[in-house]
């Protein structure tokens, strides 16, 4: 009986260092920073920043509402060996900081350099208005979705190139000539290749910011110029689509869309009779074509609001990443374009 | 009133229904003590689901196929209540029901870790969604509750003599495990598709609250179901009008007025069977009310005080609670002459947006004492902060910031700001405001920004030279060099006009 228990013992201590040699091979991965990220959008940034010296993994599946994400054991163990980790803050993933509490790794708590808020010193649209004891219920820091405006992925972008830095100071030159080249991309993508080389993207961000980009270039005769999707979204400008949750304030800035009501009154809180009738209502006085839908939301209320108004649903991710959706942010930003132009550019509804 | 019609018809039908087939199953359910058999049933049927999109089918693209594989859980779920159910109740019944419920919910949430919807689908069964109901959603319901309602009114003498008098069924030698299994499989039935739409809080609520208060009042099935029927009809329209016209999510408005329907009947009943001692008892009820009136608005004492000091929060607040800060002491002068101390360290330290909205509210009160504080922002690493802070200097127009912004032109990299600091300079009558242009038309790296170069060099200085922004610098470099020598000799000599034309 003893020389039983010992050969299980043997044969046991033999499987689990099999198994740690088989869990850690000694590749040229083992030499890579793991960098963990809550979202598939900041995971996709931060490919493009840290390259071939980085090895990326997001949290959230992209079909799930990035709020609400069940704290997994496998998610604290994939936080416990980052080297860095990554979040977009303003209180959009409340989950982020329990999964980190629960992986136990030292280097990615609050306040190490090694924990990265993306957002930080992104321009928070809907800030709370008043001084009071209600106003910091839903989003003390204002609305979270700031990367559905591509303007502030090259922010989120830089906040990532800064954590990397900070953890693998040895290449920050390598970063940071990997995040202007993402920012160029990113500058090509919105605003046309021509255009930046002729005006410079540092510049049309900034007008762009302040929101007089079209007038800017009236004034100085570069209408013309305009290519990339700023130039695709131009049949965009002005329309007016109904959203489910207040997710797309950002994204409609940039493109000049506007949401005159969202399906939801609160976030979170179903709505109520009146709400959903003054959204019938308004749509079918406008005849908006459209209602803009997350893929992770119930479609109860956008099926109801088709059938009432004739209008069609968009339903689409808001994230990078899972089986079928968009490769990288640039596809991402494309199917919401595509998507959007197709519904706006249909008939608009009889009813 | 056409209107609360109009909008509330849909859930309102929709309640009728839930009440017309649940009263009359909660009867059932309540003298078969297994009230939260249906939660049980709903949430095994929430599993079925959740299980055939874990097999691929998708719950949106998919339903019939997802609803088969609800229907068959539900069908498993009523055998397993039909068999579990011990002759001597050993085991109460109740514990088992309790049990699979907890093991069906745990195991919905383990099944729904691994898919992309599940949270989604486990929070939008509990709520359900009886606003967005349409029209096929209820016919289909209709028809299946007829359908059962049929079944259930052929055998009616089976179902109640079990659920009535279980022993006496044993006795005259019916199939209990059968007529068991018949009525689970009916009522899960029921239960999964009302809660398809109305969520398990509203259909628990239907099946259980009015039966309840046909039992206080009434012992036999007839007066029961005129009773729970009643009351279901009545509180389905109070619910149904207080959510329009409160402007209150209609299913949990709905379970209130339940709550509130069942407290009133159970006083009424309290009051009634009192008998002799009726004034006794109206007296109790009477100093419970107060009681609790007393206790509600007592708890109002304990409200949360919101005074707060703007400029302590200006102070020690986060980014958001600053900016409101900002907000109100712009609205308010006086408040800005309390405040004024507190912006050097502000500028010197706050968050981007504080900054920017300090400089803002520095220019619009063109507050020149404050241009030390300001001076350094020209400076700053954030390109929206540089530019508000030009253009406050720009704004309070004082020769005081000429030499900083002789310092930062030289160092701006941005060549868009480098020009607006030129163009500020030669504002201010200082003609060194002019090579900072010549640099950018030598060197900009954009033609645009050359152009822009150009132009206010052009309008401040008149020069008649054949530069040509869209040429590269190679072409230029005569022009350039030109204009440079001119500078070189006559730079020191030039002052600017009243046209702001410098000669």
């Amino acid at each position: 009986m003893q020389r039983i228990h010992r050969v299980v013992l043997i044969a046991l201590l033999i499987a689990i260092g099999s198994e740690r040699a088989l869990a850690r091979p000694l590749t040229p991965a083992e030499n890579k920073l793991k960098v963990v990220t809550t979202l598939g959008v900041l995971a996709d940034f931060a490919r493009a920043v840290g390259g071939d010296r980085v090895e990326v993994e997001a949290l959230a599946d992209p079909r799930e509402d990035p709020h609400f994400v069940q704290p997994r054991p496998t998610l604290m163990k994939r936080a416990r060996e980052a080297d860095l980790f990554v979040e977009l803050g303003m209180g959009l993933e409340l989950w982020a900081q329990k999964v980190v509490e629960g992986s136990g790794n030292p280097r990615i708590q609050p306040g190490e350099p090694a924990r990265v808020v993306a957002s930080t010193g992104v321009t928070a649209l809907e800030l709370p208005r008043e001084l009071s004891r209600e106003w910091g219920d839903v989003h003390p820091y204002g609305n979270p979705h700031v990367w559905l405006d591509p303007l502030n992925a090259k922010d989120l972008a830089a906040n990532i190139a800064r954590g990397l830095e900070a953890v693998d100071a040895p290449h920050a030159v390598e970063y940071e000539a990997n995040l202007k080249r993402f920012q160029e991309q990113l500058d090509d993508a919105l605003f046309g290749a021509d255009l930046v080389k002729e005006v410079g993207g540092k510049m049309l961000t900034r007008v762009a910011r302040q929101g007089r980009l079209s007038a800017w270039l009236a004034e100085k005769g570069l209408t013309g110029k305009l290519g990339g999707w700023l130039a695709r979204a131009a049949p965009l400008a002005g329309r007016p689509v109904v959203t489910f949750h207040k997710s797309w304030v950002y994204f409609a800035e940039r493109f000049g869309l506007t949401i005159p009501i969202e399906i939801e009154e609160k976030p979170g809180i179903p709505p109520s009779a009146r709400r959903r009738d003054s959204v019938v209502e308004l749509m079918q006085a406008r005849k908006l074509r459209t209602v803009l839908h997350e893929v992770f939301y119930a479609t109860d209320a956008a099926e109801y609001l088709a059938k009432e108004t004739g209008a069609h649903a968009v339903v689409v991710p808001i994230d990078v990443g899972g089986e079928g959706g968009p490769k990288d942010y640039f596809q991402l930003v494309e199917l919401w374009l595509a998507k959007l132009l197709e519904s706006e550019s249909a008939a608009p509804p009889a009813k | 009133m056409n209107a609360f019609f109009q909008s509330m018809e849909r859930p309102f039908v929709d309640c009728l229904l839930l009440a017309g087939i649940l009263v009359y199953l909660g009867i059932h359910v309540l003298a078969r003590k297994v009230i939260f058999v249906d939660l049980a049933l709903a949430q095994i049927a929430a599993l079925g689901s959740v299980w055939g999109a874990l097999l691929g089918w998708d719950i949106h693209s998919d339903p019939w196929q997802i609803k088969a594989f609800s229907l068959a859980f539900t069908l498993l779920g009523a055998f397993v209540f039909t068999v579990t159910r011990m002759r001597d109740e050993r085991v109460p019944h109740e514990a088992l029901i309790g049990i699979a419920y907890a093991v069906a919910l745990g195991a919905t949430m383990l099944a729904s870790a691994h898919l992309a919807h599940g949270a989604e689908e486990v929070s939008e069964l509990l709520a359900g969604s009886i606003l967005w109901v349409q029209w096929d959603a209820i016919a289909f319901a209709a028809a299946l509750f007829a359908a059962v309602g049929v079944f259930h009114w052929t055998c009616r003498r089976r179902f109640f003599l079990i659920s009535m008098h279980h022993g006496e069924a044993d006795a005259k030698g019916v199939s209990l495990q059968l007529w068991d299994f018949l009525f689970y499989a009916s009522l899960g039935f029921v239960v999964t598709s009302a809660v398809s739409i109305a969520g398990v809080l509203l259909v628990f609520s239907y099946l259980v609250i009015p039966a309840v208060v046909a039992m206080l009042f009434a012992d036999r099935i007839g007066p029961r179901l005129a009773i729970g029927w009643s009351v279901g009809t009545l509180v389905s329209a109070i619910g149904c009008s207080l959510s329009y016209f409160e402007d209150l999510p209609s299913g949990p408005t709905i379970v209130a007025c339940f709550g509130g329907f069942l407290v009133l009947a159970g006083l009424v009943h309290y009051v009634a069977r009192s008998g002799a001692a009726r004034g006794a008892a109206l007296l109790r009820v009477g100093g419970g009310a107060l009681a609790f009136t007393a206790l509600a608005a007592g708890s109002f004492l304990l409200k949360k005080d919101e005074g707060h000091d703007v400029l302590h929060v200006l102070e020690t607040g986060n980014k958001a609670e600053r900016m409101l800060a900002l907000a109100e002491i712009r609205a308010d002068p006086e408040l800005w002459t309390r405040a004024r101390p507190l912006v050097p360290a502000l500028l010197a330290k706050g968050e981007i947006e504080v900054r920017v909205a300090l400089l803002d509210l520095i220019d619009a009160r063109k507050d020149v004492t404050l241009l030390g504080a300001v001076h350094p922002l020209l400076a700053d690493a954030d390109d929206s902060v540089r530019d508000k802070a030009l253009r406050c200097v720009r704004d309070l127009a004082s020769k005081d910031s000429v030499p900083v912004l002789l310092a930062v032109a030289a160092k701006e990299e941005d060549e868009y700001l480098k020009v607006e600091f030129a163009e500020t300079l030669l504002e201010l009558g200082d003609a060194r405001g002019l090579p900072v242009l010549l640099d950018v038309m030598e060197t900009g790296e954009a033609a645009q920004a050359r152009r822009d170069a150009w132009e206010h060099l052009h309008a401040h200085w008149t020069f008649e030279l054949p530069y040509r922004p869209e040429a590269g610098s190679e072409e230029n470099r005569a022009a350039l060099a030109a204009l440079r020598r001119a500078w070189n000799e006559r730079g020191a000599a030039l002052r600017s006009g009243p046209d702001g034309v410098f000669r």
